[in-house]
């Protein structure tokens, strides 16, 4: 089994940091905000949902590489931002773009972790025998959950979806390879948005903005995050998760050709390179004109350092996911 | 490693012109203290000393002073 092609979809409305900086001057201008993030601009989904976001993802994948439709025996997607709490987003991404009604399909609930997470279930369902042909949509409209006037979050999310084929013929080798996963529900209170699931419903009270220390406004309908609690946290966690998987896998570092984790801001990502031990060349980072699009962004990663030659056929990679939840995984994959 | 450049370091992390902290300054007086400044401190300190800072203590700083009370060379990860 093999990732066979990766495309992906950015809403079309862009927020770049001039019209940030416009909206929170003078306390931050853009070049603090790029300095800080490696973001420039990010692509916002306006009226667009989820499961549009995804089926242009997916008709994307499907023009670029011409393999049939009919031939999907199995769906997954993972977001955050479902259209319904029910029905399923993926059922009806299934008729929006067409699929046989033979195909399976369910979504999962997962953010920053939700590729690698996603590739394990592909991986899970061809090793079984159930599928052979495996979409998996990564799709995310965080910023739907974000209140205009928190700068914490705003200049750091986007939205955008990926698709990733995954499939299988018995006559080739399996590349997607030795996988590590971790949780912790402590960290559950540092992303989250609190209001709005069955635990707390919304309501006026809920609806109620409160301004922070660092002068950010949100309300309990909004989306929360605890910056430094989470760097702490991936600082804790993705350095010994890398060092697992290598000696799992019975690698070393210089052994991975290309490292791809999930794109979270490009401080925090220097900082675990340095922690880490990786070289500069071998560490991709690009982020610029996405923003951090969940769990979207290593699917999307993989396919513009494809694109970039930063890839090349026969490469190992290792892709790490580690955020929201706190939920993480890493594995590693033949290109 | 010497006041300055334990300074020095603090200005880096917050992005401010060097020579403008002094061991007074009180932190809520820096624009540069913010989620993004607090995330360059915490891996500063992680990165030099050793030290990681959890977020209540993060918010238990007031002064300059305060980090650089921190920031001991050979701590022992007080992770």
């Amino acid at each position: 089994m093999q990732i066979s092609h990766i495309s992906y979809y950015l809403p079309e409305k862009t927020i770049t940091n001039e019209d940030l900086a416009r909206e929170y001057e003078p306390d931050w201008n853009s070049k603090k905000i790029y300095k800080k993030t490696g973001i420039q601009s990010r692509h916002i989904a306006t009226t667009e949902t989820t499961s549009q976001l995804a089926a242009q993802a997916a008709e994307k994948l499907f023009s670029e590489s011409g393999f049939p439709k009919d031939k999907i025996d199995f769906l997954l997607l993972c977001t955050q931002s479902p259209d319904y709490f029910l029905p399923t987003t993926a059922c009806i991404v299934q008729d929006l773009i067409g699929l046989p009604t033979t195909c399976g399909a369910f979504d999962f609930n997962l953010g920053c972790s939700g590729f690698v997470y996603g590739l394990v279930i592909a991986k899970g369902l061809i090793r079984g025998g159930m599928a052979n042909n495996i979409l998996l949509l990564t799709v995310e409209t965080y910023t739907k959950h974000i209140h205009p006037k928190d700068k914490s979050v705003r200049t750091i999310f986007g939205d955008g979806a990926a698709a990733t084929l995954i499939t299988h013929k018995d006559s080739e080798p399996c590349k997607i390879g030795d996988f590590l996963f971790g949780t912790d529900g402590k960290g559950a209170k540092n992303l989250i948005v609190p209001a709005g699931g069955m635990a707390l419903p919304r309501s006026e009270e809920t609806a109620k903005e409160t301004v922070d220390e660092q002068g950010n406004m949100r309300s309990l309908n909004n989306l929360y995050m605890n910056g430094p609690a989470i760097f702490n946290f991936t600082l804790d966690t993705v350095p010994g998760t890398v060092k697992s998987l290598l000696k799992r896998a019975g690698m070393e570092i210089k052994d991975i050709d290309l490292y791809v984790f999930h794109q979270a801001n490009k401080f925090m990502l220097e900082s675990l390179r340095d922690k880490i031990g990786i070289p500069e060349d071998k560490f991709y980072i690009n982020m610029i004109d996405k923003g951090n699009t969940v769990s979207a962004t290593i699917p999307i990663a993989l396919k513009d350092a494809c694109d970039e030659g930063r890839i090349k056929r026969g490469y190992k990679l290792m892709l790490v996911g580690f955020g929201v939840g706190y939920s993480w995984a890493g594995c590693i994959v033949e290109w | 490693m010497n006041l300055e450049e334990k300074l020095s370091l603090i200005a880096e992390a917050l992005d401010i012109e060097p020579g403008t902290l002094k061991p007074e300054t009180r932190l809520e007086d820096l624009q540069e203290w913010d989620s993004l400044g607090m995330v360059s401190l915490i891996a500063m300190l992680d990165k030099h000393f050793s030290v990681r800072l959890q977020p209540e203590e993060i918010r238990a700083l007031v002064t300059v002073e305060d980090i650089l009370s921190r920031m001991k060379e050979g701590s022992v990860g007080e992770k």
